[in-house]
């Protein structure tokens, strides 16, 4: 009796209540948050939450209608505060799943805007980051979602994009590390915007040099810009225009699967110019060749020969374009810093990387060509 | 003059192992790489020599006094007047580094699991814990202790993940911060590792099998050697050089970063698992103080004992408040840690060897 008399006394001294309890019915879950620049240089964020379906009990069905909220903000947290005043709702961001930068504000650089994420103890970290042409908040206003919520939309669109190699999916941790470093560059999947508002669709990736938007590569271009990351998956999937000439427009194209590739990089100074070697080895599938008749080696080779020096030129214009946006996605930067440390020291990285050489070359192999020849 | 209290081999090994492994296993890669940089790695193996070789000087300590510990040794050496008074620093020393920890602990608990909760909710959990833990001796202490030992396993488990994503150039070329940086970054290294001095407390207290203290407490360093120079290694490869500055606790950091397919906040269920080293480090803590007592005082009850000291560290941890003033605070003790753990053993084994040949002298 003594015991337990002394345990309820000692129990009352914790059972003054929680803290730190946040009640799920108490608050409004924001799904997707885009953050625009307006002509004031302030920041304008938009959050789409879940309209609450009404209906009793059992009767509950999942809603796809989103609700809409924007304000115009100096920063992230003051803006937060101001969409408290507007919608009824306690906004609750931690369960975030995509975050959209308008194209101005990416161009001024994004990571300042992204800081009190990563402030935050319940920061979504795990958020997909999409740069829209545009405004961010049309991404958001869109119509057609194909009867899921918006924030499924996005994130299954991005993910279906990365498992055939269109797009790399980076949430906010995963770009943190690559935009504080020098020597690496972050791509993020890029959305436009069509029939006034109404659709979205993906565009290949926006280019970045640490945290500010510098340039763009269409989807046509984005596939061949992972293979040269060495991040395509295992089923990236190219097409290519091989001849000028045939008699119907089809047969002008391959289409092929990447089923393995491996990456060589060689770096050597020449007259304190850089010299970088890319050398690929691809495994392919071909997928659609019209022009038929691969089971002769010898027209196959013809084919591979034709298939390389293509994918060299495409290369060549994709590393043309990095250059020109001063965007080191291929993380050429570390390479140097880690075997060329003196070379690395003795220069401004930032400065020196529009100036180096990049010589991709492309070793194919066909490994399959479908059941038929 | 020491209670008859035995634990065995494991126990020992694990006593000291999680009086390392406390508040700064979260905290450690930070401060080595704010000194060391991508060589903190390095720094940490260096610091684990080191202290293979106060470990070997220890034993001779050990060796010249086998049934005494550290206190009574201090008595031994001089005498009960300077003994004591040494005794006494050594108890406030202890008490200021269970205040860091207990302090530590609340402020990174609140920062990430719990910021509204008010801090002497937070410490008075603990300690009640603590105290309950510690209040019947060794024995206790050295089960406990080895149960809890099994999440460090789970802690590498969740560092292993991380190494998916590891970039190797982080941390090449080696040695590019320069040999003296590294050399410097042993110290924060050596703060991290603090506790290993714990074997001469509990040395005598060693069932008799076949290893002795000293293998046993080698096979200890090992493990957080390797330990800390893997979670290390992973933070480092794993967070960019300019995040790591940015982020006082990494590894937490990035637990957070991860997300699986059943828990979405691995930092919650780490920050769990992390809160049970600082209850064992803290359960040493107080047995050490109690055992310095003990030798003070001969006849003590051990339970109110343990009481008195975990309310006394409860309420001397009230004090302090807020990032700065903790930091502020607290960053002098680990160069205590220095004086107490390494300076002064290392002297008393040196007078007490002196002694010893003298007596050795005398009698041929």
């Amino acid at each position: 009796m003594k015991y337990i008399k002394w345990f309820i006394l000692c129990s009352v001294l914790f059972l003054v209540g929680c803290w730190d309890e946040r009640l799920l019915k108490e608050h409004s879950l924001i799904l997707t948050i885009s953050y625009d620049q307006n002509e004031k240089e302030q920041l304008v964020e938009t959050v789409t939450f879940p309209i609450e379906s009404e209906g009793e009990g059992a009767e509950v069905s999942p809603t796809t209608d989103t609700n809409t909220v924007s304000v115009t903000g100096e920063t992230v947290k003051d803006a937060d505060m101001k969409i408290e005043q507007y919608a009824p709702e306690k906004f609750d961001r931690s369960k975030a799943k995509v975050i959209f930068i308008g194209k101005k504000l990416a161009e001024q650089g994004m990571f300042s805007t992204l800081d009190s994420i990563y402030r935050d103890l319940r920061g979504p970290l795990n958020a997909q980051l999409v740069v829209v042409d545009g405004e961010a908040k049309e991404a958001q206003a869109i119509e057609e979602t194909y009867q899921i919520l918006l924030s499924d939309f996005y994130t299954q669109l991005i993910e279906s994009a990365h498992h055939v190699g269109l797009v790399q999916s980076e949430n906010v941790q995963s770009v943190c590390p690559v935009i504080l470093t020098e020597g690496k560059d972050v791509a993020l999947p890029y959305i436009e915007i069509e029939d006034d508002g109404k659709k979205a669709h993906l565009n290949g990736v926006a280019l970045f040099t640490n945290d500010q938007l510098t340039g763009h590569l269409k989807s046509e271009e984005s596939a061949l810009y992972l293979v040269l990351r060495d991040e395509a998956p295992d089923q990236t999937k190219l097409n290519m225009k091989i001849y000028e000439d045939q008699d119907e427009h089809v047969k002008n194209y391959v289409d092929f699967a990447i089923r393995h590739s491996k990456r060589k990089i060689n770096i050597s100074i020449d007259d304190d110019k850089l010299k970088v070697d890319l050398q690929y080895e691809l495994n392919i599938q071909i997928d659609e060749f019209a022009s038929d008749h691969l089971q002769s080696e010898k027209k196959a080779n013809k084919l591979v020969k034709k298939i390389e020096a293509d994918l060299k030129e495409d290369a060549e214009k994709i590393i043309d374009k990095m250059l020109k946006a001063n965007h080191d996605g291929l993380g050429i930067g570390q390479q140097v810093k880690a075997y060329e440390h003196d070379y690395w020291k003795s220069v401004d990285w930032m400065k020196e990387y529009p100036n180096i050489e990049m010589n991709p070359s492309f070793d194919v192999k066909i490994i399959s060509h479908g059941i038929m020849n | 003059m020491i209670r008859n209290e035995k634990i065995n081999s494991l126990q020992f090994i694990f006593i000291i192992v999680q009086l390392q492994v406390g508040v700064g296993i979260l905290t450690m890669p930070y401060d080595i790489y704010n000194k060391a940089g991508g060589d903190s790695w390095l720094s940490i193996l260096l610091a684990g020599l080191f202290i293979q070789v106060l470990l070997t000087g220890f034993h001779f300590l050990m060796k010249a006094y086998p049934n005494d510990h550290f206190f009574t040794i201090i008595q031994k050496v001089f005498g009960r007047v300077i003994g004591n008074v040494l005794i006494l620093i050594y108890i406030m020393y202890f008490i200021v580094l269970a205040m860091s920890l207990l302090s530590r602990y609340a402020s990174i608990l609140s920062t990430w699991m719990m910021p509204l909760t008010p801090k002497w909710i937070l410490i008075s959990l603990m300690t009640v814990i603590v105290v309950y833990g510690a209040m019947d001796g060794l024995e206790t202490i050295g089960r406990f202790l080895f149960i809890a030992s099994f999440i460090l396993i789970v802690y590498v488990g969740f560092s292993i993940y991380a190494l998916k994503f590891m970039q190797i150039t982080y941390v090449l070329p080696v040695l590019n911060e320069g040999f003296s940086n590294m050399v410097k970054g042993i110290f924060p290294s050596l703060y991290a590792m603090q506790g290993f001095e714990v074997v001469l407390f509990i040395y005598p207290f060693l069932r008799q099998k076949s290893l002795n203290a000293y293998s046993i407490a080698t096979i200890s360093n090992s493990i957080v050697t390797l330990l800390y120079t893997f979670i290390v290694f992973t933070t480092i490869v794993f967070l960019s050089p300019e995040e790591i500055i940015l982020t006082p606790e990494p590894v937490l950091y990035l637990v957070k970063s991860f997300s699986f397919n059943m828990i979405e906040r691995p930092d919650l269920l780490f920050t769990s698992i992390w809160i049970v080293f600082v209850a064992t480090s803290f359960v040493v803590l107080l047995f050490i103080l109690t055992e310095a007592t003990h030798t003070l005082f001969h006849k003590q009850n051990r339970k109110w004992m343990t009481v008195f000291f975990g309310l006394l560290i409860f309420l001397l941890t009230l004090i302090p408040y807020g990032v700065y003033e903790n930091k502020n605070l607290f960053a002098p003790v680990n160069k205590l840690i220095i004086i107490f753990s390494i300076i002064i053993p290392l002297m008393i084994t040196g007078i007490s060897l002196m002694k010893k040949r003298k007596i050795t002298h005398e009698i041929h």
